[in-house]
């Protein structure tokens, strides 16, 4: 009774703590909250934005003698460069970029001084390349801020996407008489100019259906949980936050044993009947309890408020029951490693923020060429496993979810066995 | 020069324990290599000496010339990496490859791949991949191309064919199939070297071309040293609260030691702690990230200085709020994700939506972060960075003043 006792006045002057609440429920929701706020996943039904890119277009091409005009969407145009500029004017790219037109200079000096993002210059001999009439080949320049990556990047895709259209009508000519060529055949002008016309509305089909022929299939790993891209991504974050943050309770929670040691009331209850094991159960009680609130009340605001699926029941418990047991022995055993309270801020700071984003890493890097990386380094804190078992256990992976949550275990009993060893040679 | 005094006492408490370094020095570096390596590391796809290609694993169910063809040109991007699988590995396991990130992505050559592309002139493929991620937008990018080339091929082996056909009366299957195949491949191979290419340029000083590298840490290294800059402050704005929990800034006043003093003390204190940290970051970075600071090297230093005056008066601020020494961490903490994340630290804004931007022009770490992007990236000098530099010591004043106010309060 006495270690229940104990419990239950540190859960007392927790929840009659403000900051203690901060760093349990506040900032773990705050943090979603700004996640949520940089995904657009507030205010916005569409998810990702891709950005408008401000472009200014060069067009030196001088068009060809040999070809005077060609025919574009109903009307004429003198050159390829200008057709290329009355396309990427169509309504279907006014999201993806904003175009003005200028000359060299102005192009580039309107990305020196950022009020543009790029500047694409369409060289002198860009008509002459496309129909094969010219002894070089033809470059056009993307001029870029180098802060900017993302819409110039997309910019310089589709653009030149466009060109490749442009310029599968040459070279499928070039081909077809080749290859007719090795077969002892040639063409006159007039079956040469029927081939041009037959190819070149070929690849005006293409250019309408440009990325028809793919089907991207999301693994179905990820899309299991039936959850959009945002709702993912904020799942990885609240359960990043819900562990980070729990071993901040943790620590807060064992710290109490120092606070009392300073105000003296440590040394009074030790005057009692009451033994050091007892005290620290009493210390790992309270912690325990907080952590199963603070777990339960993360989880149930995040399925409420942003719709996160968890996974199956099963799992998530067992994931919850060692977050818990781990947590809560990380703390003592920081806390057996300071001697005042003075010291346990820098280990709040420091150790706590340092371990946790560490092994929350694996949240940032989604996606990223490093990502592979990131499954086991994450591993070397315990946090990392506790984020291993909690995306184990909303995939609905019982059997890793079992390996990690033993292993969060592993480290509890050797945090506890360690803390409890030092606090007792302390006050023993 | 009392002040002075408060600094030095300042610094040697914050100095005498080691712990510190571990959010000066040791964290801002490992975060600025994660989210450096993150978006890129020093260069983008195959812009650097090793394959740093993303690997895409290639599953073709038949082996025809159409397929080989596919395979070359695939093997000749610049952005990924063909792996060929083996034609029975099932759709769950290369669904596990690319959610354990040993592909970027898996491409699909289904069954009668070849069949259709020959007799329809359609080019069906499927991609499994996560459109969500980095590598997964840019894999599709270059598939999404690649089909596109595809089909030009299809249509010039259809064309050759027809034309073949009209040109040669009583050809037989196998020779329209060789006329065919000839035509698909040629078209494709001529992709590699299309007539009309790009070219990549980008703003940079024209003294110091090195400016213009393509560097992901000259995003992450801002950033993080921002960031671990106000996590720092944990330790310093706690040594005011003691300081006030303890007693001895009673007795201080009871001194000649003016209000001011002791204020500018403090927070000279915090100053010179985060301007080690600048100092160690941009000598790392120099060094070892291939960012060039000292190409500008007043601007980097005036930036510095403006940055870390913001720094300090907000650590002050916190002191001067804080009433228990364990407060100091939530006052610090919670500015510094929300500075963080709404102001750029994480994620270069461009990628985040238009509303973010607007907020981050209210944000300081957001200058911190475009004044040294302007530096490394964009080759600015002083000239271009003293908008920066200028807001940074509005920041400053703007925290600076309520700690002043609150503290001359707190005084009566």
């Amino acid at each position: 009774m006495k270690m229940l006792s104990i419990a239950l006045k540190d859960i007392w002057r927790s929840f009659r703590s403000f900051f203690a609440l901060a760093f349990m429920f506040g900032v773990p929701i705050l943090m979603t909250l700004i996640f949520s706020f940089l995904f657009g996943g507030i205010g916005s039904e569409d998810g990702f934005e891709i950005p408008t890119t401000d472009v200014v277009i060069v067009n030196l091409d001088e068009g060809s003698p040999y070809v005077s005009n060609f025919d574009h969407e109903g009307g004429v145009v003198n050159s390829m460069g200008e057709m290329l500029i009355n396309t990427l004017e169509e309504d279907t790219f006014k999201d993806l970029m904003k175009i003005s037109t200028g000359t060299e200079s102005e192009a580039r000096l309107a990305v020196d001084e950022q009020d543009a993002g790029l500047a694409m210059i369409i060289p002198a001999n860009f008509t002459n390349a496309l129909i094969g009439q010219s002894s070089s080949d033809a470059e056009i320049e993307f001029y870029k801020d180098p802060a900017l990556t993302l819409g110039p990047d997309i910019v310089k895709s589709l653009v030149m996407g466009i060109v490749d259209g442009f310029s599968s009508t040459t070279l499928s000519i070039d081909t077809v008489l080749s290859v007719l060529s090795d077969q002892g055949i040639s063409l006159t002008q007039q079956e040469q100019m029927a081939l041009v016309d037959s190819l070149t509305s070929e690849s005006e089909n293409q250019m309408q259906d440009r990325g028809v022929g793919l089907e991207v299939i999301p693994p179905s790993t990820t899309e299991s949980s039936g959850d959009d891209p945002i709702k993912a991504i904020l799942r990885s974050i609240m359960g990043g936050m819900m562990i980070f943050y729990a071993f901040y309770t943790g620590t807060a929670t064992a710290q109490t044993i120092l606070q009392e040691e300073e105000n003296g009331t440590l040394a009074r209850l030790f005057t009692s009947p009451t033994d050091m094991v007892t005290i620290l159960n009493g210390k790992f009680l309270a912690g325990f309890l907080l952590i199963i609130v603070q777990v339960v009340v993360l989880l149930a605001f995040a399925n409420l408020a942003f719709g996160v699926s968890w996974g199956p029941v099963l799992p998530l418990g067992l994931f919850s029951i060692a977050l818990v047991i781990l947590a809560n022995s990380f703390g003592i055993f920081i806390m057996s490693l300071v001697k005042s309270t003075k010291q346990a801020g820098i280990m709040y700071g420091a150790v706590l923020t340092f371990t946790g984003m560490l092994g929350i890493s694996s949240v940032f890097v989604m996606g990223s060429p490093i990502e592979k990386a990131f499954n086991f380094i994450p591993l070397l804190v315990p946090q990392g496993w506790a984020m291993e078992a909690l995306e184990a256990s909303w995939q609905g992976n019982l059997g890793r979810t079992l390996l990690m949550s033993a292993g969060m275990v592993g480290w509890a009993v050797v945090f506890f066995f360690i803390g409890n060893l030092r606090f007792r040679k302390r006050f023993g | 020069m009392k002040f002075l005094d408060i600094a030095v006492k300042d610094l040697y408490q914050i100095f005498k324990d080691w712990k510190p370094a571990i959010f000066l020095v040791v964290a801002p570096i490992a975060f600025t290599l994660m989210f450096g390596f993150m978006f890129g590391g020093f260069s983008g796809p195959n812009q650097g000496n090793e394959d740093n290609r993303l690997p895409v694993t290639l599953v073709s169910s038949e082996q025809t010339p159409i397929t080989e063809s596919i395979r070359s040109y695939l093997e000749k991007s610049e952005v990924i990496k063909v792996e060929i699988a083996d034609s029975q590995i099932s759709i769950a396991d290369l669904e596990q490859l690319v959610v354990d990130g040993d592909s970027a992505a898996a491409l699909i050559l289904p069954e009668g791949f070849s069949q259709v592309v020959r007799q329809e002139g359609k080019v069906h493929l499927q991609l499994i991949g996560d459109e969500s991620s980095t590598a997964g937008i840019a894999v599709k990018q270059e598939i999404e191309a690649a089909s596109t080339r595809l089909r030009t091929a299809a249509d010039t082996g259809s064309q050759a064919v027809q034309t073949f056909e009209e040109k040669s009366e009583g050809a037989d299957p196998s020779e329209r199939d060789t006329v065919y195949d000839q035509a698909f491949t040629m078209a494709l191979e001529a992709w590699n070297a299309p007539p009309v290419t790009s070219i990549e340029t980008q703003t940079s000083s024209e003294d110091d071309p090195t400016n213009s590298d393509d560097n992901a840490f000259a995003q992450s290294l801002p950033g993080m040293m921002a960031q671990f800059a106000i996590a720092g402050l944990i330790g310093a704005a706690e040594i005011i609260v003691q300081e006030r929990k303890s007693g001895a800034l009673e007795r201080l006043r009871g001194t000649a030691v003016s209000n001011s003093a002791i204020l500018v003390g403090h927070w000279l204190a915090m100053f010179i702690m985060i301007f080690l940290q600048f100092i160690i970051m941009i000598i790392f970075g120099q060094l070892f990230l291939r960012l060039n600071f000292f190409a500008a090297p007043v601007a980097t230093f005036l930036l510095s200085i403006g940055s870390c005056a913001f720094v300090a008066s907000l650590g002050l601020l916190i002191g001067i709020l804080a009433k228990m020494p364990e407060q100091t961490a939530v006052f610090a903490l919670i500015p510094m994700f929300i500075f963080s994340g709404l102001g750029g630290a994480w994620m270069p804004l461009e990628m985040l939506g238009e509303t973010v931007q607007k907020v981050a022009q209210f944000i300081p770490l957001s200058y911190i972060i475009l004044g040294y992007k302007d530096i490394l990236l964009r080759g600015a000098g002083l000239t271009q960075t003293v908008i920066p530099i200028l807001v940074l010591f509005g920041f400053s004043a703007l925290f600076f003043l309520p700690a002043a106010l609150i503290f001359k309060g707190q005084n009566k």
